[in-house]
């Protein structure tokens, strides 16, 4: 499945945007990440990515634990996304079914678990090793520049 | 019998909330399907779209007991965010009845879901819903929320106008009528067929502070 990549330049121009699938995510250089998207669910501002396959399907786990930033709420999230499918609710036409778990804890878990169903984040069990690229804290203002390089995108986009 | 009115891009004030997209549901659908991405949703949440009928519509003093429906199309959008017609922070979201001078909401009734948290095609059902009885110029408002559930700074969200955005209830006279929502999506999907499905993007709010 197609997957968006955003680099993250500290400084300077931006990296374009790259398209790769994501079968390939572990051949990526180990360069700072800001951005992945699928399926046009864009997931930013995390300290670390990972992308495996799971019987084909893509999923992402990217969370945030660094103790200068989140120290006791630590937070993140195991995203799976089959391929969109023909849903006869909307008349067959094309929808997601991206699948979800949020992991927290701390005043993090009590955001979350206000929103829906959220697991504690040791739970997590984040990946390791070559599959994990990691991110870049920002000024906020180069954050979003960063966000303002992003595409405009459509989940149909991904049929 | 049924009456739908379409999410559509035309702009249609309301002073009864202060919504980054405030839009006519009309009892048309769209011929061209519109992006607006909502951009500045922290953590205080805020009321992304307001979509609200023409005047004398939907047309009815008593609203009937039934089923009712709000359907979203969202394009694309943060991992960080929730969004629904409930509350999302201190930001309201709802179905609503209100005065036929928009400055009130009359009746209020949100999702019995939880907020949603992924992109795509949102069917947000009211079942049995009963209102009090009002007046014949009372509208009918889709009122969107989302929060950035935690974390510093904002996230953003696209709504698209488009024939698959909707609110639809068991109204009858005057307007679109029509048998449910099947034939509201046939209609669409007869429009969409005709290849007018054309997208602009516009981009609102810049504001990321």
């Amino acid at each position: 499945m197609r997957v968006l990549v955003q680099f993250t330049a500290e400084e300077g121009d931006l990296a374009p945007i790259v398209d790769i699938d994501h079968e390939f995510w572990a051949d990526l250089p180990v360069v700072f990440v800001n951005a992945i998207c699928l399926q046009a669910f864009w997931i930013k501002g995390f300290d670390h990515y990972s992308i495996e396959s799971e019987n084909g399907d893509p999923v992402v786990v990217a969370w945030n634990d660094d103790p200068a930033q989140w120290e006791g709420q630590r937070w993140g999230q195991r995203v799976r996304f089959p391929p969109l499918f023909s849903d006869p609710v909307f008349g067959g036409r094309l929808n997601t079914r991206i699948e979800i778990e949020t992991f927290a804890e701390g005043a993090a878990l009590d955001a979350w678990a206000a929103q829906g169903p959220t697991r504690p984040f040791d739970e997590l069990d984040p990946p390791s090793g070559r599959g994990v690229l990691d991110g870049l804290q920002l000024s906020d203002a180069r954050f979003y520049a960063h966000v303002a390089a992003l595409p405009h995108v459509d989940f149909r986009d991904w049929a | 019998m049924a009456k739908t009115f379409y999410h559509s891009p035309t702009d249609q004030p309301t002073g009864t909330h202060a919504a980054d997209i405030e839009k006519l549901a009309d009892v048309t659908p769209p011929s061209e399907s519109t992006d607006f991405t909502i951009t500045g949703i922290n953590t205080s949440g805020k009321i992304v779209a307001a979509f609200t009928s023409a005047a004398n519509e939907p047309g009815s003093a008593a609203w009937p007991t039934g089923d009712y429906l709000v359907e979203l199309d969202v394009p694309a959008m943060d991992s960080s965010l929730t969004f629904g017609l409930l509350t999302q922070g201190t930001a309201p979201g709802h179905l609503a009845r209100v005065a036929a001078t928009l400055n009130a909401d009359l009746e209020t009734v949100a999702q019995a879901a939880t907020a949603f948290s992924t992109p795509g095609l949102k069917s947000i059902p009211f079942s049995s819903q009963t209102w009090a009885s009002g007046s014949s110029g009372d509208r009918v408002e889709a009122l969107v929320a989302a929060v950035k559930v935690f974390g510093h700074g904002s996230d953003s969200i696209t709504i698209r106008t488009d024939g698959d955005g909707l609110i639809s209830g068991p109204w009858s006279g005057g307007g679109n009528q029509t048998t449910g929502v099947q034939a509201a999506d046939a209609e669409v999907a007869s429009i969409q067929s005709d290849n007018v499905n054309i997208t602009r993007s516009i981009v609102f709010d810049t504001e990321v502070a």
